[in-house]
């Protein structure tokens, strides 16, 4: 489903990505590991098309079709989606009038009728149930007033709802105590299905203990130098990122 | 003195031609008031742009117009129905001026045993320290004020009565017909909340569509003890309107003013709202929400003075610029050496659409007393790109995800209105406007 080729980029003109690859299959969950700075955001922003980023070589094909050339929103309407590490607050932007234009967008740039109001608020409901949300999350405001657990919630939330294709989950478990970790997980794991795909990119094998991963990479210095099975999450818990450097 | 025919000219050329038709008016009080004011005016003159409070302002297109001033109101009967996008409520208390002339037949009470319309005239007449509870105001300078106090024929005084809460509220149409000449319009008003009282009171300015008007208003504003007032200022005239409003209000011990100038894209507006807190414990919300696109100018000036102790106040100004409009916003607090405990809050916020666009903000805090709470923030800048982002990441198209962030941002201001009708049908013509 998705085939990244020597991918390039950088920022402010410092290289990230030196060259990096990876190759996902449909019905796969991938775990990206490794140490700050090793550029494991930069691949979370570039595959979501952020600005700031410069993609200097290589391409990224989703389903054949080259990602790199599209805007965030059609990347998104292909169907990926980017669960953000820190998901910015959108005050007086609710949760429900956010997905309903998110929804629809999608909905239209896939040839399909816009959900109605009462279609949409039972799709509403079902999914908020899928993360424990409570039906009053969804007139308050986007991310607003939200603890960081809650936030995350919300991106599973929103992943329900949109049911990408490839989702990829930028250190979800950051900050999060072991109960919301275990809600975030629950819902990824009902998320999954032999079409769809996740790219879980975290500094700890925690998660991992959650969401069974079918490989693991370890990015180091802007590039994948070891892949695994979810054994190697566990030999790097144990011996530390400096093992990988040696 | 040139004799260069300018603005000045005209205004002061009026008033000998006014002066002059009077015949056995000349002694009456209300001529005294009005001669004291154009002396004012003519001593003072037309603001430069070396004035501090006029220096963003260009007064030039006054000296365009060759104007007249209007000292009887047309005879026709008009037609409400000419004056489109009118805010109207089946129940609310109607009050139409129609040119600065109150029209006694396009106007309806129905609270009559909670509201009184008189005359400054008689209202004087009845009780004769009535004016002096508007001392403040006459010992402004402000030239658009003075030539209001000039022209203005005897003004109307809105009285909400003593105990009252409105059910409905008052709504007050300044409608501007088309005519042959291009005029100076002038209208004064006095607004008088007694204790106890609770009313809503909402203005609005609508023209005829190529009626081409200089417009002035002064509010003259008294809310007395435990009285609450909420003056909602809907400014979407805009045509070739160009308007100057003046809003002296005092509000006494535990009384609350709330005033919300709400500014959709009109050509040419000027506020002055000026706030006196007198009595202690008594309050003032200064909120407002102005949209400008094109070559409009939108200038909102305001005054609050804590001139006692354990008074609050409460300003928030935002404001969407485009295209190359210019925006104005001056708010400056004043907190008295005896004000103690004032806690005073203001923010301005300015979001610019375009390169060209102008925003010049100045808040002003001059403080004496030593134990007050007061904070100001202004800040100007573009969508957040962040907010932005995250919302195209979720299959949204740039432009609705502008909208949705700009709606988000202006309805933060109507949220607060407390008028669901009202909010919601202004909700839809900011919705409107911000589609770009």
């Amino acid at each position: 489903m998705l085939k990244i080729t020597n991918l390039h980029a950088s920022i402010d003109g410092n290289e990230i990505l030196k060259g990096l690859n990876l190759e996902v299959k449909p019905g796969e969950i991938h775990a990206i590991m490794g140490p700050n700075g090793a550029g494991k955001s930069t691949l979370a922003s570039v595959l979501a098309g952020k600005e700031d980023y410069n993609v200097t070589e290589g391409s990224v094909l989703l389903e054949g079709e080259e990602l790199l050339e599209l805007e965030p929103e059609d990347r998104a309407r292909k169907g990926v989606f980017l669960a953000f590490q820190y998901p910015v607050e959108i005050p007086g932007v609710s949760n429900a009038n956010f997905m309903k234009a998110s929804v629809n967008e999608i909905r239209k740039a896939q040839n399909k009728e816009p959900l109605d109001a009462m279609d949409f608020l039972k799709l509403m409901k079902e999914k908020a149930s899928l993360v424990e949300i409570e039906s009053s999350f969804l007139s308050r405001s986007v991310n607003e007033g939200f603890s960081g657990g809650e936030k995350k919630r919300n991106e599973v939330f929103q992943m329900a709802m949109l049911e990408p294709k490839l989702s990829i989950l930028d250190e979800t478990d950051s900050g999060l105590d072991i109960d919301a970790l275990k809600v975030v997980a629950n819902g990824v794991n009902k998320l999954k299905n032999d079409q769809n795909a996740f790219i879980i990119i975290t500094h700890y094998q925690r998660l991992l203990d959650y969401i069974i991963p079918d490989f693991v990479h370890v990015l180091y210095d802007g590039k994948i130098v070891k892949s695994g099975t979810k054994e190697l999450a566990l030999e790097l818990e144990e011996k530390g990122y400096d093992w990988i450097k040696n | 003195m040139e004799n260069k025919i300018n603005f000045f000219s005209r205004i002061n050329t009026n008033f000998e031609v006014y002066e002059a038709s009077l015949n056995g008016q000349k002694n009456s009080p209300l001529f005294a008031f009005q001669k004291a004011a154009h002396e004012k005016f003519a001593s003072n003159g037309i603001p430069t742009l070396r004035s501090e409070d006029w220096k963003y302002t260009n007064l030039g297109f006054l000296n365009k117009v060759d104007f007249k001033i209007k000292f009887t109101p047309n005879p026709e009967t008009l037609d409400i129905n000419e004056f489109k996008g009118l805010y109207t409520e089946e129940l609310a208390n109607t009050l139409t001026y129609v040119d600065g002339f109150f029209s006694q037949e396009l106007s309806i009470i129905r609270e009559s045993d909670k509201i009184k319309i008189s005359s400054l005239k008689n209202t004087i007449i009845a009780d004769s320290t009535f004016i002096a509870k508007f001392k403040e105001s006459f010992e402004m300078n402000h030239f658009a004020l003075n030539i209001v106090n000039s022209f203005s024929q005897d003004s109307v005084v809105l009285e909400i009565v003593k105990g009252k809460l409105l059910e409905y509220p008052v709504i007050i149409n300044h409608l501007n017909t088309k005519d042959d000449a291009d005029y100076l319009v002038n209208n004064k008003l006095f607004i008088f909340a007694n204790k106890d009282s609770n009313a809503k009171i909402i203005t609005q300015y609508k023209s005829v569509n190529d009626s081409n008007k200089i417009q002035n208003y002064s509010y003259e504003i008294y809310v007395d003890e435990k009285a609450t007032l909420s003056h909602y200022l809907i400014q979407n005239d805009n045509l070739a309107s160009h308007k100057f409003s003046v809003i002296n209000a005092y509000v006494q011990t535990g009384a609350v003013y709330s005033n919300y100038t709400i500014c959709l894209n009109e050509k040419f507006t000027r506020n002055d709202v000026h706030i006196s807190l007198n009595g202690e414990f008594s309050h003032a919300d200064l909120i407002g929400l102005y949209i400008v696109d094109g070559k409009n100018y939108i200038d909102n000036h305001t005054k609050i003075n804590h001139n006692v102790p354990n008074c609050t106040s409460n300003e928030i100004y935002k404001g969407v610029l485009d295209g190359d409009s210019v925006s104005v916003f001056n708010g400056k607090i004043l907190v008295k050496r005896d004000a103690q405990k004032t806690n005073a809050y203001q923010s301005s916020k300015t979001i610019l659409l375009s390169d060209t666009a102008k925003v010049n903000t100045k808040p002003e805090l001059e403080i004496y007393a030593d134990d007050v709470k007061c904070s100001h923030g202004a800040s100007t800048g573009k969508l957040d790109e962040d907010a932005l982002f995250y919302l195209k990441t979720r299959g949204i198209s740039e432009v609705l995800a502008r909208t949705m962030l700009l709606n988000a941002y202006a309805g933060d201001i109507l949220s607060k209105i407390e008028i669901p009708i009202l909010r919601e049908t202004l909700e839809i013509q900011v919705s409107e406007l911000l589609v770009k």
